[in-house]
C-alpha cells in the first residue's frame, strides 16, 4: 500500500521521507530526518499501525514546508509533537485519514520566539476519533494560523479539540474549523482558547463554520476562551446550517445537477484551505480523497 | 426556431397568487419587454419560467417548443436552453466565476465529452473584454464582494457564455451607472439572432435604448395586460402606468358586468348600482 500511495503522491525528483509507525523507512536523501536545519520543501507519509510518537524539530531561521499524509488502518493512539524554534517559519499541509474503528490522535506545537506556524490539516476518518490539538505559544511574538477541515460522513461520532495557549507577549493565534457531516455523523469542535495574565497585545481569533448535508447529522461547535490580562484582542464565532437553497437554485439555473451543485459547493465551502495547497499530485490527492468522502 | 409558450400561468408565493394568467409567446429571434410598475409579478414570472423553489404554479402550462417545462426540474430548463439572469445574483463561496462558467458548461455536453480548456479561456477572456469587466474576474468567487454593478454584468458574461436559446432579464439594469448600462445593453442586443430569444424586464425606458425590442409587454396585476410595440415605451417613459390601470380597472367592471348577464339572463345591475 506505501509504494501505491508513494506513486500516487510523490513527484520527479520531490524531498520525501516515508516512515512506518514513526520509523523512517524510504526517503530521497539519505540525510533527511525529522530534525530540520536547513530550508526544505518535502513530503512526508506515515503509515500507523500501532501507537506511535512522532517529534518534528524545526531549527532556528529555518523555513520549512511540509506536505504530510498520515493514515491508520487499525485503531491506534498517535501524538505528533511539531517544535519550532525560534525565528522558524513552518508552512504544514496535513491529510489524515483512517478507516479503523476508533483513531486517538494528539497534536502538540510548541512555538519560540518569532516562530510562524501555518497549519492546514484536512481530516477525513472513517472511524470514530478524539482529535486534540494543542498549541502552545511559548514566547514572545510567536504567531500561528490555523485551518482545520474536518469531514464526518460514516455515520461516526469526532471530537475535535483545539486548546491554544498564549504563553507569552505578543503572541497571536487565528483558528479557523471547516466541518462538514453527512450520513447521520455527529462532529463536535472544541475550541479553547487561553491568554496567560501578563500576555498583553496578545491576540486570539477563533470561528467555526459547519455544513450540514442531511437531517440527521449534527454539528456541535462550542468555543470558549479565558482571558486573564486586559490588552489584547480575543473573539471567537460560529455558523453551522445546511446548504443554502439560494446558492443551490442558482447554481441549478445554469444547469448543473442537485449533485454536482451540491458538490460544487461543499468544495466551494473548503476551497479556504485546498487553495493554499500547491497545485501537484498532493493537491489532486487530497480534492480526489475529499470528493470521495463527501 | 424555437418557441416559449406560456399559457394561463398562474404562480403562488406562500399560499398568495401572484401570477392570475399569463399568456405570453416567444420565438427565438425576438426580444420581448415586459415592463410595470412595482408589485405586479414580473419578477414571478421569471423566476416561475425558470423552476425557482420558491413559487408554486397553481394553474396554467410552459412550454418549450413541445416539452412542458413544469415537468422539468430547474437544471433541465436551463440545459434545454433557458437563462435567468437575477435580480439579485448569489454568492457562491470560494468558487471562482471561471470554474463555475466551466462546470455550467460542462453539464451540457453529453457524457465523454469536455469542455476544451483553450477555446474555454480564450471565449471567456473575450466575453470578459466585451463587457469591460476586470481581467481578474474569472478568478474571482462568484459574486462575492461584487459591487452591484458587477453583479449584473456577471450575470451577462454567464449569459455570453452559456447561449441560451432563451434569457430572461429581471431587472438587469438596476444598480448599473449610465456607463455600464450602455455596455450591459449593447452586449444584449449584440447577441441578436435567429437562435436567440430574450425576455426584458425593466421599470425604465433607459436599457431599452440600447436594445431594439419587438415587442413591449405591460404587466399589471399577475396578468399581461397590454401589449404593443416599441411605441409603448416612449408612452410609458411620459404618462406612466396610470392610464392602464385605468384600462384594467374598466375591464375588470367590464368583465364583472358580463358574469352578470351569464349568471342572470338578464341585466340586473348598472355598472356602480
Amino acid at each position: 500500500m506505501l509504494d501505491k500511495i508513494k506513486q500516487e503522491l510523490i513527484e520527479g525528483s520531490e524531498n520525501y521521507l516515508i516512515l512506518k509507525n514513526g520509523q523512517i523507512i524510504d526517503r530521497s536523501s539519505e540525510d533527511l530526518t525529522l530534525e530540520f536545519k536547513e530550508d526544505l520543501d518535502l513530503k512526508i507519509i506515515h503509515q500507523i499501525d500501532e501507537d506511535t510518537t512522532i517529534n518534528y524539530v524545526v531549527f532556528e531561521n529555518v523555513n520549512l514546508k511540509i506536505n504530510e499524509l498520515i493514515y491508520s488502518l487499525k485503531d491506534v493512539e498517535v501524538t505528533l509533537n511539531i517544535i519550532l524554534k525560534d525565528h522558524a517559519n513552518c508552512d504544514y499541509t496535513s491529510l489524515r485519514r483512517s478507516n479503523a474503528l476508533n483513531i486517538k490522535a494528539k497534536i502538540n506545537t510548541y512555538l519560540n520566539e518569532s516562530a510562524y506556524l501555518n497549519y492546514k490539516t484536512l481530516n477525513t476518518f472513517e472511524s470514530n476519533s478524539v482529535i486534540t490539538e494543542n498549541f502552545y505559544l511559548e514566547k514572545i511574538n510567536a504567531l500561528v494560523d490555523i485551518k482545520n477541515v474536518l469531514i464526518n460522513s460514516f455515520s461516526k461520532k469526532q471530537d475535535f479539540n483545539i486548546n491554544i495557549y498564549h504563553n507569552n507577549k505578543a503572541t497571536i493565534s487565528n483558528l479557523m474549523n471547516y466541518g462538514i457531516v453527512k450520513n447521520e455523523s455527529t462532529l463536535i469542535i472544541n475550541s479553547r482558547g487561553l491568554i496567560k495574565e501578563g500576555c498583553s497585545k496578545a491576540e486570539i481569533r477563533q470561528k467555526s463554520k459547519g455544513l450540514l448535508l442531511d437531517e440527521h447529522s449534527t454539528i456541535s461547535a462550542n468555543p470558549l476562551l479565558e482571558i486573564d490580562n486586559y490588552d489584547v484582542v480575543a473573539n471567537h464565532g460560529a455558523s453551522i446550517g445546511a446548504i443554502d437553497e439560494a446558492e443551490l437554485y442558482y447554481l441549478m439555473s445554469r444547469g448543473l445537477t442537485k449533485d454536482v451543485a451540491e458538490k460544487v459547493i461543499v468544495n466551494g465551502f473548503i476551497n479556504p484551505v485546498l487553495a493554499l495547497v500547491k497545485e501537484g499530485k498532493f493537491q489532486e490527492y487530497i480534492i480526489s480523497w475529499i470528493n470521495k468522502n463527501i | 426556431m424555437r418557441t416559449l409558450k406560456i399559457m394561463n400561468l398562474h404562480s403562488a408565493v406562500d399560499n398568495k397568487e401572484i401570477l392570475k394568467g399569463v399568456d405570453l409567446v416567444v420565438n427565438t429571434g425576438e426580444m420581448h419587454a415586459i415592463m410595470g410598475p412595482n408589485g405586479t409579478g414580473k419578477s414571478t414570472l421569471a423566476g416561475t419560467i425558470m423552476g425557482d423553489f420558491r413559487y408554486t404554479v397553481t394553474e396554467g402550462e410552459m412550454y418549450l417548443d413541445d416539452e412542458n417545462l413544469l415537468e422539468m426540474t430547474v437544471d433541465e430548463r436551463a440545459r434545454k436552453g433557458l437563462f435567468l439572469a437575477m435580480q439579485y445574483p448569489t454568492e457562491i463561496s470560494g468558487v471562482t466565476n471561471s470554474d463555475f462558467i466551466k462546470t455550467a458548461l460542462q453539464a451540457r455536453l453529453p457524457e465523454g465529452e469536455h469542455v476544451q480548456l483553450f477555446k474555454f479561456i480564450r471565449d471567456l477572456e473575450k466575453a470578459v473584454k466585451d463587457l469591460k469587466m476586470s481581467p481578474d474576474m474569472p478568478h474571482r468567487y462568484v459574486n462575492e464582494g461584487f459591487s452591484g454593478g458587477e453583479r449584473k454584468r456577471n450575470e451577462i458574461l454567464q449569459l455570453k457564455m452559456l447561449k441560451p436559446s432563451f434569457a430572461i432579464l429581471d431587472e438587469i439594469d438596476s444598480g448599473l451607472d449610465v456607463d455600464a448600462l450602455r455596455i450591459v445593453g449593447e452586449n444584449i442586443n449584440s447577441m441578436r439572432s435567429p437562435d436567440f430569444g430574450a425576455i426584458i424586464i425593466t421599470h425604465y425606458q433607459r436599457l431599452l435604448e440600447y436594445i431594439d425590442v419587438d415587442y413591449v409587454h405591460i404587466m399589471i396585476g399577475g396578468r399581461i395586460v397590454y401589449t404593443g410595440g416599441k411605441e409603448l415605451i416612449k408612452k410609458i417613459d411620459e404618462e406612466g402606468y396610470d392610464w392602464l390601470k385605468l384600462a384594467d380597472e374598466l375591464e375588470s367592471l367590464t368583465l364583472k358586468r358580463r358574469q352578470n348577464i351569464l349568471g342572470t339572463c338578464a341585466v340586473k345591475n348598472k355598472i356602480g348600482a
